[in-house]
């Protein structure tokens, strides 16, 4: 294993953890669902240039899609309860171990950007960076 | 009423389910609604006559759009033609088709068409007539082009649907020019007090526009003829008893209004007449039954034209008349051909002789329709001719002729059909025939004793007719089948006879210069050559052709604009903090060194130092969520130009020293490109006036209403989340549009070694 797969290994999750950070710190100070999801598709360029793995462990498209249906599930969510498209409200519970945790529903539509964001990133990386293990094969055989 | 249009539409959504288990029911199923439909009206006969009926759904309340729906005598009438001969024509299809897989698909369509149709020829409201307008256009487009698999099929598609939708959208600008100076788009509110002068006539033209492609009149008929190429059963409903009839009806039902514009009447007049005669004459040269048909049919839709347009009681009447007339001779007539081609194999008059006696049942009931249609007491279709004659002889003499002559056009291709289907010919073995189904001779039968029935029962179709005709001043008249001796009668007898001397006369084989297909073929082939043209010149593939150009209409336009109407600012302080200084210093030597580069993976790392720099100076100014997605990005690009350098050459240009003429242009365009960037920013920033009303709102409400202590994250997700929504939704596209270019360059992924194979990787990485 080389240096870089070894930090790569240790920084891949903690580097997501902090994307989650991210999106959830979005409401009161920078960051957000654009950033965080960018965050999260770095952390999949490192680890696709430490160990080329083109088994990146999900499927782009089908993150892509996911995250905008659920941007669009959050938009549409509220003519359920009689409120107008995209409104948002305070979500309050009481959680064991946690406490009280509230949290604003436009939260969900963060997620959804999240999720897109991620997946073109990745999508980016399956489409350009294919053939990278090749051609660093090739240099050193030269 | 809109229950019953939606219900169409439904139903038919629903018919794919009863075709899974046979197809002939599918078509039953699909019967029921406009029997349904056609006893619903028969059953309003009364109010409908007197007054009629209205309905009315909110659509979109803020706009003001509603779909209105009203039943009255000209509805009717349309209506036994849409629901009634629709009914008939469905139940033909289960013998047509049979257990053909094409089925499916027609059965639906076929009921989904008969929604839209009713849904016109109620409407009450011009954008509702427009929405159910090209709904019929878009499913004759459908029915012509069946499968797709046929080439001849889909040009014909093409064809109706381009020059109906083209005669469509002119005429939504006229309804919104007619609405507009009238004041309300209700139907029944303009015919009450029609609007004048300003713009109504070209809102006239306009709507004829529309009226006249989908009716195929000269010089947009050809469309018709080449809709041939769809199922008979098809042809029948569509192209002949309902969708053509649509701009016949739109002129009938704007007549009483508009009857003395000049701007109405005279092309109506002028166009009709020519469709008549050129249809009438066309028809005598074809030798495919169908086609016949075709042009008989264009000719009539021309006769009908001159009659609503002419704006008369009389002539109402006639108009009456004979639109139910060739509904219920037009349909059994295409029906027998459906029926000749299914029990021989063709409906070439040349190749078919003998049918007389081997389809005797299925002859009769052409031979009643085809006499309808040349004008032969006691048929409908001498009743409305016979009123025509009264009218236009009453009204305008060249009108009465030009009807004359195309009448005995009409009488010579009557005969040229029943000639062709059914005659025996010396020197052609008689065709063999297996008997054709009860299915497909019943509906022919029905409709073409219909014909005769209510000729004899002419005071139905006259009190049909009344509440229409009465809309126009004039004396008193009643459809008959005797109006003792006179002039029209004289002009019948003169039609039919000419028309059987017509008819045995040897026909001219000369072609006419002027060919109105040869005219649509010719636009759309120079549109592409427009097209290829313009793509050529501008998508020349050379990406600092394309960068020129997006600056040099920078430059042009906007930079123009700035420096006459901007203001320099007079306080324009140079830097607001000191670390700015550093910030901008390394920004612009990053600027400088990128431009001198000559390896393109330095100038990728240089442009990213201008980014990370941009990114730094965001900090300074406090906008923290504004610089984590500038680095952010930054990052990214550098990532993906990294990927992409691959596989470019190390440098730029092979030579290094590249020729004067090819870089100072570019230098030029560059260098003031970037000043009038610059300038404008500047300038622009300036231009405020006051501070911002939304951004104070925006502090104001994040906290409480959008629950966020980020300012910039309230107005991501909540009080702009519509945008954010969109621009995810573009991004959504891009990603496909990547993800599909990826699929095309690995089409044979199957079969080989997996996804890191070397060969997929070549492929994708191309």
């Amino acid at each position: 294993m080389t240096l870089l797969g070894g930090v790569t290994r240790a920084l891949f999750p903690t580097v997501l953890v902090f994307s989650l950070y991210l999106l959830l710190v979005g409401h009161y100070g920078p960051g957000g669902g654009f950033a965080a999801g960018l965050v999260a598709g770095l952390a999949f360029v490192l680890r696709h240039i430490a160990t080329g793995s083109a088994a990146l462990g999900v499927r782009p498209p089908v993150v892509i899609g996911t995250g905008l249906l659920v941007a669009l599930l959050a938009a549409l969510a509220p003519v359920a309860f009689g409120a107008p498209v995209l409104a948002t409200t305070k979500l309050a519970a009481d959680l064991p171990l946690l406490g009280p945790v509230s949290v604003q529903t436009s939260l969900f539509l963060d997620v959804g950007v999240y999720l897109l964001i991620v997946g073109v990133v990745v999508d980016l990386l399956r489409s350009l960076g294919a053939g990278i293990e090749r051609d660093m094969r090739d240099e050193g055989e030269r | 009423m809109f229950a019953l249009v939606v219900a169409h539409l439904a139903v038919a959504g629903l018919l794919p389910l009863v075709s899974a288990r046979s197809r002939r029911a599918a078509f039953l199923a699909a019967a029921v609604l406009p029997a349904v439909t056609l006893v619903w009206a028969l059953l309003n006969l009364g109010p409908a006559l007197h007054g009629g009926i209205d309905a009315t759904t909110a659509w979109a309340p803020a706009l003001g759009l509603t779909v209105s729906f009203r039943l009255d005598a000209l509805a009717l009438a349309m209506i036994v033609l849409v629901s009634g001969v629709g009914a008939v024509i469905l139940v033909y299809c289960v013998g047509y088709f049979g257990d053909s897989p094409d089925g499916t698909r027609n059965a639906a369509l076929l009921l989904a068409f008969a929604g839209a149709m009713l849904g016109l020829v109620l409407a009450d409201d011009l954008l509702t007539l427009y929405v159910f307008w090209e709904l019929t256009s878009v499913a004759s487009f459908l029915l012509v082009g069946q499968s797709g698999a046929d080439r001849a099929a889909r040009r014909a598609a093409v064809q109706a649907l381009l020059v109906t939708v083209f005669g469509g959208l002119a005429m939504l600008l006229g309804f919104i020019l007619l609405g507009e100076a009238a004041g309300t788009y209700r139907i029944s509110e303009i015919l009450a007090s029609p609007p004048t002068g300003g713009t109504v006539p070209v809102a006239l033209v306009l709507i004829l526009l529309g009226a006249f492609t989908k009716s195929a009149q000269l010089p947009f008929h050809p469309w018709l003829p080449a809709a041939m190429a769809a199922p008979t059963p098809v042809s029948a409903y569509l192209h002949a008893a309902s969708m053509v009839k649509a701009g016949v009806y739109l002129v009938a039902r704007l007549s009483p209004a508009f009857a003395g514009e000049l701007a109405w009447w005279l092309p109506i007049v002028v166009a009709g007449l020519g469709t008549m005669l050129i249809g009438g004459f066309r028809a005598l040269r074809e030798t495919d039954l169908k086609r016949v048909l075709a042009f008989g049919t264009v000719s009539q839709l021309g006769f009908l034209m001159v009659l609503f347009g002419a704006g008369s009681r009389v002539a109402s009447y006639a108009g009456v008349a004979m639109l139910l007339a060739h509904g219920l001779f037009k349909a059994p007539l295409f029906m027998t051909v459906g029926t000749i081609d299914h029990s021989t194999g063709t409906r070439d008059l040349r190749e078919l002789s003998g049918l007389w006696t081997s389809m005797r049942g299925t002859a009769v009931a052409a031979a009643l329709a085809a006499l309808s249609m040349a004008g032969i007491p006691p048929l409908l279709g001498f009743v409305g001719k016979e009123a025509a004659f009264e009218a236009l002889l009453h009204d305008s003499l060249p009108a009465a002729l030009g009807i004359l002559v195309g009448s005995v056009l009409t009488v010579a291709y009557s005969a040229r059909f029943l000639w062709g289907a059914f005659a025996t010919r010396p020197g052609v073995a008689p065709t063999p025939v297996h008997a054709p189904d009860a299915l497909l001779t019943g509906p022919t039968w029905l409709c073409a004793l219909a014909g005769l029935v209510l000729g004899v029962a002419n005071p139905v179709v006259d009190a049909l007719a009344a509440p229409y005709a009465t809309a126009y001043p004039g004396e008193d008249y009643h459809l008959a089948l005797w109006h003792g001796l006179g002039l029209p009668l004289l002009f019948s007898a003169i039609a039919v006879v000419g028309g059987l001397l017509v008819f045995r006369a040897p026909l001219p084989e000369r072609r006419s210069p002027l060919d109105a297909q040869r005219g649509y073929d010719g636009l759309i082939a120079g549109l592409g050559r427009v097209a290829t043209g313009v793509t050529g010149r501008l998508q020349v593939g050379s990406l600092p052709f394309y960068l020129g150009t997006i600056l040099v209409v920078v430059i042009l336009l906007p930079g123009i604009a700035t420096l006459v109407g901007g203001v320099w600012p007079a306080d324009q302080p140079l830097f607001s903090a000191a670390l700015q200084l550093p910030l901008g210093f390394a920004a612009a030597v990053a600027a400088v060194a990128v431009v001198r580069a000559r390896r393109r993976f330095t100038a990728v790392l240089l442009v990213g130092v201008i980014g990370y720099a941009v990114g730094g100076l965001f900090i300074v100014d406090g906008a923290p969520d504004l610089a984590l997605a500038q680095f952010l990005v930054e990052t990214l690009s550098l990532v993906v130009f990294v990927f992409v350098l691959r596989r470019l050459p190390a440098h730029f240009t092979e030579s290094e020293k590249p020729s004067r003429r090819a870089w100072v242009p570019k230098a030029v365009i560059a260098s003031v490109g970037g000043v009038a960037v610059a300038g404008m920013a500047v300038v622009a920033s300036a231009g405020r006036t006051a501070p911002p009303v939304a951004s104070g709102d925006y502090f104001r409400l994040a906290p409480a209403g959008a629950g966020a202590d980020n300012v910039v994250a309230a107005i991501i997700v909540d009080f702009r989340a519509l945008d954010t929504v969109g621009e995810i939704g573009v991004l959504f596209i891009a990603a496909a549009g990547v993800a599909s270019l990826v699929l095309a360059t690995r089409y044979d992924r199957r079969g080989r070694a997996g996804q890191s194979s070397p060969e997929h990787e070549k492929d994708v990485a191309g």
